[in-house]
């Protein structure tokens, strides 16, 4: 008789989420189902609001990357407007916005993910978590919790506060930089540089502890999704939209305002969070199924342009991925640290602008446009925020397209996978439940952001047989 | 010196009360014997801060429902905990302070402050309850100052 399992809550996520797995009739995997069960509406929240508004109003959809939803909003205000920003506007963006990925991706290897690549995915719940952590690896804990203090601190100097700051506008942003805060950025930079190497230096020992887990997380062909600089290197606040096969052939390059052209979102009565394709292949996994975040970022691009980051990439390719694409959603965990130093050696570059003081940080204009797409990198993968405005720049239409919503079709398959794996005869253990969360985990899914979910993120997964029946159910936190 | 931390949303109307309460005690106060913090939630590297050596205590501000005994302004005195909220992005103030024992040796005497409100709708301003409770709340961690900068 075939069955389900359902994982539920699914934990150290942002947002909430419900995992079913179904059985066939001989115990093995026949679906594996990935089901946000939260709602908060934020598009439709936003209508017959301002564009001026709108960068404070979406900073608040999300605790971890506020930054990035304002500099997408204020983007989109700028197309409505029709100006170019100033430079050191544009600077100074840039640097808010790679502070914001530092921070985050500190949040999810050093804090939501290291318990688990550390002590091993078969260690007890009670002690395979933060705590577990900190008592037995209270530097790693340490160098984590610096290495976000550091982030925000640069995004806190640059913005004006660490969390949902209101600083870009549509035009530019409200403050420019000033010399002290721009001595303080540069004096934490070394520190944040040393705390990533040691990271990067652990990573061997996680590997070889994890060789079961490395091939069975998500490793399977996709396109990736990113923005690529001019040159073809890393990029994370402007350049073209490059989608990237897993052979590393660029199949399609467009200018990110024109992502509609690319990208289609299909909804299921199963999840809030909605199914995003790029469509010239087809709503097919492994046709139009597409990753974005780190990984993604890692795999698109010719260069990473900083010179640490540039050897770590060639290390990351060469050992993760034999030379070519790395198509193991396992990876993403090392991809982060990497965009770590590179954030970091960037930021330091951008602080050696000649206009990175300058005054004048804002354009002004009245409403030109009756639409505008506003884009950038955030920590999870690219950001959409697409409007439609009247004359007075009132928002009508509001679309949201978020990283974790166009990753939605590779978590599902990588639940599949691993469920495929390691769930033997049906049988359904602590293990096996903690493997699947960390497949998730991989991604640093928010579904606060994909969803608009309001509250926590526990996980539920459920055992079903054939015929729908509950066979056996897990929950974890709230 | 005095560590107080709010936290709470601004925009959610009484949720805000514990995120204005240390700017409230900071005014007034002696120069120097306090230092306020705001913040929407709790964070990890604030267990630095609180294990600073010149930390003498550590005053946590938060508002709640008001419903069923928790209709007035309570103060609890805090232990360092590792029990709930190890698993999210949300942090209770008993494991931060047991993150700063543990990380960096030194856990300051810690209070909870909790400021009882009734709207927590979307908008800025109090209602008249948690207007109340926010005096009564000042009033509150004054003495709390007092007693654990030793005066």
């Amino acid at each position: 008789m075939s069955r389900t399992i359902t994982i539920d809550p699914v934990t150290r996520i942002e947002g909430h989420a419900t995992i079913t797995i179904r059985l066939n009739d001989a115990g093995a995997v026949a679906d594996a189902r990935f089901h946000v069960t939260e709602f908060r509406g934020f598009e439709r929240i936003c209508i017959g609001r301002s564009i001026w508004e709108m960068p404070g109003i979406t900073a608040r959809i999300c605790g971890i990357c506020p930054v990035s939803h304002s500099i997408s909003a204020a983007r989109a205000g700028d197309a409505i407007l029709g100006v170019e920003i100033p430079p050191a506007a544009v600077h100074l963006r840039r640097i808010a916005n790679l502070a914001s990925l530092i921070q985050s991706h500190a949040l999810s290897f050093f804090h939501l993910s290291a318990a688990d690549l550390l002590m091993g995915m078969d260690e007890e719940p009670s002690r395979r978590n933060l705590w577990g952590l900190v008592a037995h690896h209270p530097e790693v804990a340490r160098g984590g919790i610096r290495l976000r203090q550091i982030g925000q601190k640069i995004v806190s100097d640059v913005a004006g506060e660490s969390i949902h700051p209101s600083w870009a506008v549509p035009g530019g942003v409200r403050e420019p930089l000033s010399p002290e805060g721009r001595d303080r950025i540069a004096a934490l930079l070394p520190e944040g540089l040393a705390i990533v190497r040691g990271a990067l230096g652990m990573l061997d020992g996680i590997y070889a502890r994890h060789e079961a887990e490395i091939t069975a997380y998500g490793d399977f062909p996709s396109l990736f999704a990113g923005l690529t600089a001019s040159d073809g290197g890393l990029e994370h606040y402007d350049g073209s939209l490059r989608f990237t096969d897993s052979a590393g052939v660029h199949v399609d390059e467009l200018s990110p305002e024109h992502y509609a052209q690319a990208v289609t979102e299909r909804a299921e009565p199963w999840s809030y969070m909605t199914f995003p394709y790029y469509h010239p292949h087809g709503d097919r996994e492994g046709g139009g199924m597409f990753r974005v975040g780190p990984l993604a970022r890692l795999n698109i691009c010719d260069r990473a342009g900083t010179p640490e980051a540039d050897r770590e990439l060639a290390a990351f390719r060469q050992v993760r991925g034999a030379g070519g694409m790395v198509t193991g959603s396992f990876h993403y965990h090392h991809a982060r640290l990497i965009e770590i130093l590179h954030a970091l050696e960037r930021i330091g570059m951008l602080l050696d602008e000649p206009d990175i003081l300058d005054r004048h940080v804002r354009s002004e204009a009245g409403v030109n446009r009756p639409a505008g797409v506003g884009f950038c990198e955030a920590p999870r993968g690219t950001l959409f925020h697409d409007y439609e405005v009247d004359d007075d720049g009132i928002v009508s239409r509001v679309n949201l397209l978020i990283a974790t919503g166009m990753n939605n079709l590779a978590i599902n398959r990588t639940i599949r996978q691993v469920a495929a794996e390691f769930i033997r005869g049906g049988e359904f253990t602590e293990g096996i439940l903690n493997r699947i969360e960390h497949g998730v985990r991989a991604y640093d899914p928010c579904l606060s952001c994909a969803t608009h979910a309001y509250g926590r993120m526990p996980l539920r997964v459920m055992l079903l047989g054939p015929d729908g029946t509950v066979l056996d159910e897990a929950k974890r936190g709230r | 010196m005095v560590l107080l931390i709010g936290y709470g949303n601004r925009l959610r109307r009484d949720d805000g009360a514990g995120a204005v309460l240390p700017a409230m005690v900071e005014g007034g106060s002696p120069l120097g014997s306090v230092r306020a913090v705001e913040a929407h939630q709790l964070l990890p590297e604030m267990a630095e801060e609180i294990a600073a050596p010149e930390v003498t205590g550590v005053i946590f501000f938060d508002a709640c429902p008001a419903v069923g005994g928790m209709s007035s302004v309570a103060a609890v005195s805090l232990a360092a905990s590792s029990g709930e909220g190890a698993l999210g992005h949300h942090l209770a103030p008993e494991l931060l302070l047991a993150y700063a024992g543990k990380l960096y040796g030194r856990t300051p005497p810690a209070w909870l402050v909790t400021v009882p409100g009734e709207d927590f709708s979307h908008g800025e301003g109090f209602s008249d309850r948690a207007r109340a409770n926010l005096a009564e709340a000042d009033h509150v961690a004054r003495a709390l100052v007092l007693r654990l900068s030793g005066g």
